[in-house]
């Protein structure tokens, strides 16, 4: 709000609403940023013709589009950017700090059946990685590391978030090179990997205490699983052990075998134990 | 593993390129796919019973008519998993017994083989004979008269004919008979002594497990009497941390590098002379050093130096075109154990299922067949809990080991040093996970559910 004088105050007072309907505003009306953020700050009650004057353009870029303005942010530090327009002029103020987060590649090809990392550095706030089209590719998030599995030819564009930015990767999924998942209608590679899940994890049928492992989808498993490798070095436990056997592409495959069983295991324990999945 | 394996490998590769530069279909896809077939599987323990399940359900979802035997002399088979607990009457010894009939799909026929003819692809058991495809032999361990070192050991096969000495290291009775002389073994200066084979025998931790148990049954029930470990390898063989921690705990004396020579009975008491000394005992319980079943001398040539099957870990097949051994009978480095067994069953199902799809003869030709670049990955996991204290505040280990298998090894299975893990400490929780360990194992194997524990 722009009170600055005590006559104004005093109008303000009387007029109430009246007066606030009428002066130009921005929103947010300051932004904290990191290097490579972008924001867009919205402009309302505009009368007239709009300018906009950077006090330093090489911490952040600022950009001007009919009721918008586009901020980047550059490099550490502060600014103010001065919005004017016919009747009044308000300041937008920018703070610069610390580092981005960045991901890398930004870009990467790889074959049906096989997965690989996009790593990710300086997340702000909690980090989440979305798939365009999760036929093609699927991407599962595990401490900064997003694995991105090629589940048929195509493109697909991975999205990872923080809290005050995203990140986009483009991925190629070829279809040469490697059998995927045994390459044929029957997921037989998978169902061989997941079928050494079940000395402990009936798929079907009577048994009790350890977790159950058909129901959930292929995401749920995969991230399951890969938290379980994180663990098996700090944490000592019998599954996070085993999660270690398995290379990417092999857990997604398994996973993509069992969450194919349909809802199996209606008996399939108590699953009242979940030392195996926290 | 052998070099037969290596090369035969390295002679295979290069068909397989050969082939898939000429564009050949993969195995789903290729039009005159193989539907039928027959497989006979001998021996129906944790291994046998695994892979007549698998190939019956597997065959099945991919719309094959396969005609699957499960031949074995014994109606029942009886777990040596759990049966420690047998021994110190924590369990009653039928709870570990297991029928085929809730194998759905698999003919089960109990019969004694006499003969297999691997040219004609027969085996005749109970005086007929069963055509196969492929033939899956699983006939566990039996025993050896030598100690560790290839010298004969006096007496031991007298004793254990006469059942004085009773190894009780395949289950059932034998293990209820081994209780009856551990019931006899009196308090204040008793000792039970158990003498370990030279590696590999099957289930390693099993004879530490085994010491840890009686040693608590007996200090709870004949308190000073105790356990002597005679142990023909150099030092704990399994879960070093955890029984040498136990030993120590429960007073059971632990003699490394010890090898029998001769074993004898007289005034009540076991006179034993081995490489580090004489020993006196009330109950000796020897576990003889041991090699592939004895079923296997019906196919000359299938047995390595050793005694067991060489295999190739991508199918199980062996030395002889058609002929598959799995579970402890087979040469991998793998550990000789029912859990184990289990998963070689399933790599085994899978291969033969596409062996017969692609109407490959041998391994060679189904790697060939299928490419390089489409064949499954052989991982296989070991696993297992052993219980340590049965009495009251009950506690138990575990153990568990990956293995891979693929080109860059030779295709001999390798340890997964990352998945190697072994209990931090001996738990009550752990002795909970035993029993849903082995119950799940039981129903995975035979499809039964037990509710032991």
């Amino acid at each position: 709000m722009s009170i600055r004088t005590p006559s104004i105050l005093f109008a303000a007072l009387l007029s109430g609403l009246a007066f606030q309907a009428h002066a130009l505003s921005l929103s947010p009306s300051s932004l904290r940023m990191a290097p490579g953020d972008e924001a867009t700050v919205t402009l309302k009650k505009v009368r007239g013709s709009v300018s906009i004057q950077n006090s330093s353009p090489a911490t952040a870029e600022t950009q001007l589009s009919s009721s918008t303005i586009t901020v980047k942010a550059l490099q550490p530090g502060r600014l103010s950017v001065k919005v004017r327009d016919r009747k009044d002029s308000e300041t937008l103020r920018i703070t610069v700090s610390g580092t981005a987060m960045t991901v890398s590649p930004s870009s990467l090809s790889l074959a049906v059946g096989q997965s690989t990392n996009i790593n990710v550095a300086n997340p702000n706030g909690s980090v989440s990685a979305t798939s365009s089209n999760s036929s093609v590719a699927t991407a599962i998030l595990s401490n900064n590391v997003v694995t991105v599995q090629g589940n048929a030819a195509g493109s697909a564009t991975i999205t990872v978030r923080d809290s005050s930015t995203s990140k986009k990767v483009a991925v190629t999924v070829t279809s040469n090179g490697g059998g995927g998942g045994g390459g044929g209608a029957t997921n037989t590679q998978g169902r061989l990997l997941a079928s050494q899940c079940f000395q402990c994890h009936n798929a079907k049928g009577g048994s009790t205490g350890f977790d159950r492992i058909t129901g959930e989808s292929v995401n749920e498993i995969v991230g399951e699983m890969k938290e379980m490798q994180a663990k098996a070095a700090s944490k000592p436990e019998i599954m996070h052990s085993q999660a270690m056997i398995y290379t990417d592409a092999e857990i997604y495959a398994l996973a993509q075998y069992l969450a194919s069983l349909s809802g199996g295991g209606s008996s399939g324990g108590s699953s009242n134990n979940d030392r195996d999945d926290d | 593993m052998s070099s037969f394996n290596r090369r035969d490998f390295i002679r295979v590769t290069g068909l397989g390129a050969a082939t898939a530069a000429t564009g050949l279909p993969s195995l789903v896809r290729k039009a005159d796919a193989a539907t039928t077939g027959k497989v006979v599987i001998l021996g129906g323990g944790f291994s046998g019973a695994t892979a007549a399940k698998y190939l019956v359900e597997w065959a099945s979802a991919e719309g094959m008519s396969l005609n699957v035997t499960l031949i074995d002399r014994n109606a029942t088979y009886a777990s040596p998993i759990l049966s420690n607990l047998v021994l110190v009457g924590k369990i009653p010894e039928p709870s570990l017994n297991f029928t085929y009939a809730s194998l759905s799909g698999v003919n089960f026929v109990q019969a004694e083989v006499s003969e297999i003819l691997t040219d004609q692809k027969q085996v005749i058991a109970g005086g007929r004979t069963y055509d196969y495809d492929r033939l899956i032999v699983a006939p566990g361990i039996d025993f050896l008269d030598t100690n560790g070192l290839g010298a004969p050991i006096i007496g031991l096969r007298e004793a254990i004919d006469n059942r004085s000495i009773i190894p009780a290291w395949k289950g059932g009775a034998d293990v209820t008979a081994l209780r009856q002389q551990l019931n006899g073994i009196p308090a204040g200066n008793g000792v039970f002594m158990l003498s370990i084979p030279k590696a590999p025998y099957r289930c390693p931790p099993g004879p530490y497990e085994r010491a840890c148990v009686v040693a608590d049954w007996l200090n709870q029930n004949r308190p000073g009497a105790k356990v002597i470990v005679l142990d023909a390898n150099a030092d704990i063989t399994a879960e070093k941390h955890t029984f040498s921690t136990a030993f120590s705990a429960m007073g059971v004396t632990y003699i490394p590098n010890a090898h029998l020579s001769s074993v004898s009975y007289a005034n009540n008491q076991w006179s034993v002379i081995a490489s580090t000394g004489s020993y006196v005992a009330n109950v000796l319980n020897v576990l003889p050093r041991q090699r592939a079943g004895l079923l296997l001398d019906k196919i000359p040539g299938i047995l390595n130096a050793s005694l067991f099957a060489d295999v190739h870990a991508m199918t199980y097949e062996s030395r002889i075109p058609g002929v598959h051994v799995i579970g402890d009978a087979q040469a991998t480095p793998q550990p000789k154990a029912g859990h184990v067994g289990n998963a070689e069953a399933k790599v085994c199902a899978d291969a033969i299922l596409k062996l017969i799809q692609t109407n490959s003869s041998d391994t060679a030709q189904y790697i060939a067949n299928v490419g390089e670049n489409s064949l499954p990955a052989v991982v296989t996991n070991s696993a297992c809990y052993s219980p340590i204290k049965a009495s009251t505040g009950s506690t138990a280990s575990y153990l568990t080991v990956g293995y891979r298998a693929d080109q860059s090894n030779g295709w001999v299975p390798t340890k997964i040093d990352a998945s190697l893990g072994e209990a931090p400490s001996l738990t009550g929780d752990n002795w909970k996970d035993m029993f849903d360990w082995a119950e799940n194992l039981f129903y995975d194997t035979f499809n039964v559910t037990r509710n032991i524990g």
